[in-house]
């Protein structure tokens, strides 16, 4: 280097080092914090989904009644992983699915069964959820009411997605529609003689659920 | 080192194995981070399948893919057990035995590699 020269070989490359590394440290950083959003976002599906769908199998207000055989407005349990079918005709049931989930949904006026409304699975306003059921029934798919949407995201970018193992309960009492109580009777006869599908006295049947939960855009 | 000459081999190593054990000490954590999720998922789904078992009187091996018992989780990277004690009211009064019976609903499965 000649006295006087500021700019030397070594001072550009060192320079274009420093910008290199200062730019390769941004977008590692851009990259981070797009990556940490997304991550929030994947997380908060996880959560809310997973809270759904124990909600879904173990809330008082969406699985079947174990009733006592003297009296089936007294309530034994709760049964997990059990749920009753919607069997009341739309004629009884204000005419319409939406007047049909707005009929008695908390259960104050001896209902015939429980709708799965959003608002019991714990979800959000700006969450969907879908339902698919695969069995539940004698034959064919047993059908469950509920605010969900009628078909799978086809854009949604985080999904939440499990597959849960219930039993559907499809005893409908008299005209009524009631299907989900279980008589204590009833399910020490499934227990001790399987499923409906194999004993014509028990009325639980095995059953799939598809359950998805996203976020709207 | 020749004057004004940057880049030594010494600088190339030492870069090198900081890269190398940079990777080293990050790799378990995006391993443990997977696990958590697949451990989650274990937990309920031997849950619900081990309920819809016992609402139609059947064990663990009437079921694909559960086992009665914990003995062969050494063989699993993820397992989980669910117990149902049951109440038998006929051990209890006409045979004079324990009532609480165990029913063990196990699973286990391997992390995808």
């Amino acid at each position: 280097m000649k006295k006087g020269q500021l700019v030397s070989l070594d001072f550009i490359m060192s320079l274009i080092l420093v910008v290199l590394a200062i730019g390769l440290v941004m977008q590692i950083s851009e990259i981070e914090n797009y990556n940490f959003k997304d991550k929030e976002l994947k997380d908060e599906t996880q959560i809310i989904g997973k809270t759904a769908a124990l909600n879904l199998i173990n809330s008082s207000k969406t699985t079947c009644e174990l009733v006592d055989v003297r009296d089936e407005n007294k309530i034994i349990s709760y049964m997990s992983n059990c749920l009753p079918e919607w069997a009341m005709p739309l004629a009884d049931c204000g005419g319409t699915k939406s007047a049909c989930k707005e009929l008695d949904p908390y259960g104050t006026n001896n209902r015939a069964f429980k709708p799965i409304l959003k608002l019991f699975l714990g979800l959000p306003e700006n969450y969907s959820c879908y339902i698919k059921v695969t069995g539940g029934k004698a034959s064919g798919n047993a059908e469950l009411l509920s605010d969900c949407e009628g078909s799978a995201p086809a854009l949604a970018k985080n999904v939440y997605a499990i597959d849960l193992n219930v039993m559907i309960h499809n005893e409908v009492i008299a005209a009524s529609g009631k299907t989900l109580t279980v008589g204590k009777a009833e399910l020490e006869d499934c227990i001790e003689n399987g499923s409906g599908l194999i004993n014509a006295s028990c009325y639980l049947f095995p059953a799939k659920i598809k359950f998805m939960v996203w976020k709207n855009d | 080192m020749t004057k004004g000459f940057m880049f030594t081999t010494d600088a190339m190593v030492g870069l090198a194995a900081v890269i190398v054990i940079t990777v080293l000490l990050t790799y378990p954590y995006s391993i443990e981070e997977g696990s958590e999720a697949n451990i989650s998922f274990i937990k309920q789904e031997v849950s619900s399948k081990a309920m819809t078992a016992y609402y139609q009187g059947q064990t663990a091996d009437d079921i694909t893919g559960l086992e009665p018992d914990n003995s062969d989780f050494n063989k699993f990277d993820f397992a989980e057990c669910f117990i149902l004690y049951k109440y038998d009211f006929d051990s209890a009064t006409i045979y004079d035995q324990d009532p609480i019976i165990e029913q063990k609903y196990c699973m286990g499965k391997m992390a995808l590699r």
